[in-house]
């Protein structure tokens, strides 16, 4: 949800070991969360793009849905990370050869649940618009930084 | 719980769908329904609203970032952001991207769950950086490719 710098400072020494391997992880099943996705309940209403100079380059996309690549930039300099941290002046996108919209916020705040006392950390971001994809292609689509 | 340690160690969830490929790859970064975001740069307002999101849930951050073990995890969120606080462009030639960006506020409600518990907030102490952009980068740094 969120890395602070101070947390980055902690951890990367954890961080940067090789995976482990073996274990249920979210990627191994790509393609179902994909599926599930295209059910999934979107509460929002549709995107207002109206006015994008991007308009004219989108409607000569590529079919299919296509698949973005991270930014260049990383979290910090030798990490593996393409991530940059929110902040004025940084980055917000964490994909590369991108024109579109995008929003991003980083909070903190209170809850309940299991456990008592409980705090929450949270860096959201969505982007919407083109990329070049793997294939070199131009694609449209939305993508969301959980 | 209280205040999240520096070193994570008082951290019980840690939700995001991972990182593919692990490390180098896409940043907790998913494909999502177009009708998940609606954005409106000159109102200076946008949502990004999603239910029952299967994720999953790490446990810690440092397990996160070591592509250690999770579990399955739903979550839940409804992000706005509203009312302008700045409007400016950022031009970052060494990193190839420009923002036309407008600086805001912003609430969240969020709520998730997995085998490790679950979580439900209540209210946003602290907004530490909120944002809506128009953003080219990479090859469309510049103008159209």
């Amino acid at each position: 949800m969120t890395i602070s710098e101070e947390q980055l400072r902690a951890i990367m020494p954890v961080a940067a070991r090789p995976a482990s391997v073996g274990h249920a992880h979210f990627w191994d099943r790509a393609l179902s969360r994909r599926q599930f996705l295209g059910a999934a309940a979107a509460v929002g209403g549709a995107a207002a793009l109206s006015g994008l100079p991007m308009a004219s380059v989108a409607e000569a996309a590529a079919p299919g849905p296509g698949t973005p690549r991270p930014i260049p930039g990383t979290v910090a300099p030798g990490a593996p990370f393409h991530i940059i941290l929110p902040g004025a002046g940084n980055e917000p996108s964490t994909i590369t050869d991108f024109n579109g919209f995008g929003a991003i916020v980083d909070v903190t705040g209170v809850g309940t649940g299991t456990g008592t006392d409980l705090t929450f950390g949270a860096d959201m971001r969505f982007m919407t618009g083109i990329f070049r994809g793997t294939d070199g292609r131009v694609h449209r689509g939305s993508f969301g930084f959980v | 719980m209280g205040p999240a340690a520096p070193d994570s160690s008082n951290q019980i969830h840690d939700f995001n769908p991972g990182i593919e490929p692990f490390p180098d790859g896409l940043f907790w970064t998913i494909r999502i329904p177009d009708s998940a975001v609606a954005v409106n740069l000159g109102r200076g307002s946008a949502s990004y609203r999603l239910s029952d999101l299967e994720l999953e849930d790490y446990g810690s951050l440092p397990n996160a970032l070591s592509d250690g073990p999770s579990v399955p995890a739903q979550v839940s969120f409804d992000v706005e952001w509203s009312g302008v606080a700045q409007r400016g462009q950022t031009r970052d030639t060494a990193n190839q991207f420009h923002l036309a960006f407008v600086r805001t506020g912003a609430s969240i409600r969020w709520s998730g769950s997995s085998s490790l518990g679950h979580f439900q907030s209540t209210a946003v102490t602290k907004v530490n950086f909120a944002q809506i952009a128009h953003e080219t980068n990479g090859a469309f740094f510049g103008g159209q490719p």
